[in-house]
């Protein structure tokens, strides 16, 4: 059972160790994300945020949410990301003078990512070969002859097998209230 | 904000086909791989603070437990962590005692290992185990566990006991002085004992029984004395070699079978102890370094 995301920031109060892993295996990927818009770098976003959770269960005691659970996590990961960048553009600077470029924040950042991560998660519950057939158009940018090639079938079993993927992922992420 | 609920559903499809290609970017970070690095960096910095702790609990010499050591050289893997896992281990020749983060307190003989590492999923404390240990568990709500590379699990209560696990020894012993605990090989019904009980794990016919005996000499190693109750040569010897790290041959094999001996042997030195030796029995040796051997007279 998916408990809310209040119960578990009780829970990590009470220095319940489970809540914080439920707590970091529901953010992490979104987080690392999110991160990655700011930072654009795949392995700095995800040093960030798993230094972000060790802060989190470490200040666990200090730990104050006045807004949402999630906004509060998209901020402080969102500032972590930033300092990060700081840091980092002072470091090249002094070797090759790169002005520091502010993070244009953008309004509907939050909102983008967590209809990504709905659809990522929704793409992983598509029958395999179907899952396989729109990661290959969708991630791999590969066009329908190609995908059909490589599957040893017709173009037209393709475009079935995408339109049927595209209606199961609406409804899927329909009922995840994504939309 | 995008008002949700007045996307049709043309628009819907196309957010699904647009969007795809940022959904890729979740596939790249391995949460699984994440946690684990995020779990043994919170753990090594638990270990830390208790480690400070421990060594200012020496330095004040409040651990007077460790002059009882003193007689045998002291050489001692100092904690080494990896990932969760706290190790510790002494080498033939050597004793040592170690504070768990818990606050357990394991006292290892000569030639023994020990990991320790608490798995905070299941709020289990557990430990892989090798050689012979006087165990004081602290109490607590978590269970502790013990797995011996034999396959015995010992369950523990919150109590003080000696396992004897040494992977060369025909059998594994468990005594128990204080408390409670559960003897089980994997998936055979667990045995009890209780203060005063002791237990024999038989490595080749893989029993588990109790078993008879004095528990205050099994746990005669914590004072430097070896009971020997009936004990043949042979093991008497394997003792030794643990204790002082000596490699100690029989000139007659039969030797080991046919000579026991019954007492208390509490010696400074190998010598000393081999002198004894020969003073109970009618046997002599002969020492070139480290290797012994022993004739029948």
């Amino acid at each position: 059972m998916e408990l809310a995301d209040e119960i578990l920031i009780a829970g990590i109060k009470r220095d319940d160790y489970t809540s914080y892993n439920q707590l970091f295996v529901r953010y992490y990927p979104r987080l690392c994300a999110f991160v990655f818009q700011i930072v654009k770098n795949e392995s700095a976003s995800e040093d960030v945020v798993q230094e972000f959770f060790i802060r989190l269960w470490i200040n666990r005691q200090k730990l104050e949410v006045r807004e949402s659970i999630s906004g509060y996590l998209y901020r402080s990961s969102k500032n972590a990301a930033l300092n990060y960048l700081r840091a980092e553009t002072a470091r090249k600077k002094s070797i090759q003078n790169i002005p520091f470029q502010e993070w244009q924040s953008n309004e509907n950042a939050i909102e983008q990512i967590e209809f990504s991560a709905a659809l990522y998660e929704c793409i992983g519950q598509l029958p395999e070969r179907s899952r396989e057939v729109f990661k290959m158009s969708r991630f791999d940018g590969l066009r329908q002859q190609e995908i059909a090639d490589a599957m040893g079938t017709s173009v037209k079993t393709i475009k079935n097998q995408i339109w049927k993927s595209l209606q199961y992922l609406k409804a899927c992420l329909e009922v995840k209230e994504a939309f | 904000m995008e008002s949700k609920s007045l996307k049709n559903d043309q628009e819907k499809y196309r957010m699904i086909w647009t969007r795809a290609e940022s959904a890729r970017l979740f596939g790249k970070f391995d949460t699984k791989k994440a946690w684990e690095k995020v779990d043994s960096k919170l753990e090594s910095q638990h270990i830390r603070v208790r480690r400070l702790w421990n060594l200012g609990y020496a330095a004040s010499g409040v651990a007077a437990t460790l002059l009882i050591f003193l007689s045998l050289t002291f050489y001692t893997n100092l904690f080494s962590t990896s990932a969760s896992t706290i190790s510790m281990s002494t080498a033939y020749g050597s004793r040592s005692e170690v504070v768990l983060p818990d606050g357990s307190v394991v006292k290892l003989n000569a030639g023994s290992s020990l990991d320790y590492h608490f798995d905070k999923l299941t709020n289990t404390r557990k430990v892989d185990f090798k050689g012979e240990g006087f165990f004081e568990v602290a109490k607590s709500k978590q269970a502790f566990i013990i797995h011996t590379s034999e396959g015995l699990n010992v369950k523990v209560l919150g109590t003080t006991f000696n396992l004897s696990a040494y992977p060369d020894d025909g059998s594994v012993s468990t005594s128990l002085v204080e408390g409670k605990v559960e003897l089980s090989i994997d998936g055979s019904e667990g045995l009890f004992l209780n203060p005063g009980q002791m237990a024999s794990y038989d490595k080749q016919s893989k029993k588990l029984e109790y078993a008879s005996g004095e528990v205050s000499h099994q746990l005669g190693w914590t004072q430097d004395k070896l009971y020997m109750d009936n004990m043949p040569l042979s093991e008497v010897c394997t003792r030794l070699e643990r204790w002082y790290d000596v490699d100690i041959t029989l000139g007659d094999q039969i030797l080991g079978r046919k000579i026991h001996y019954t007492g208390v042997l509490q010696e400074q030195s190998v010598v000393d102890v081999l002198d004894a030796l020969c003073q109970l029995s009618s046997v002599k040796y002969e020492l070139k370094g480290r290797y012994i051997t022993i004739y029948g007279e």
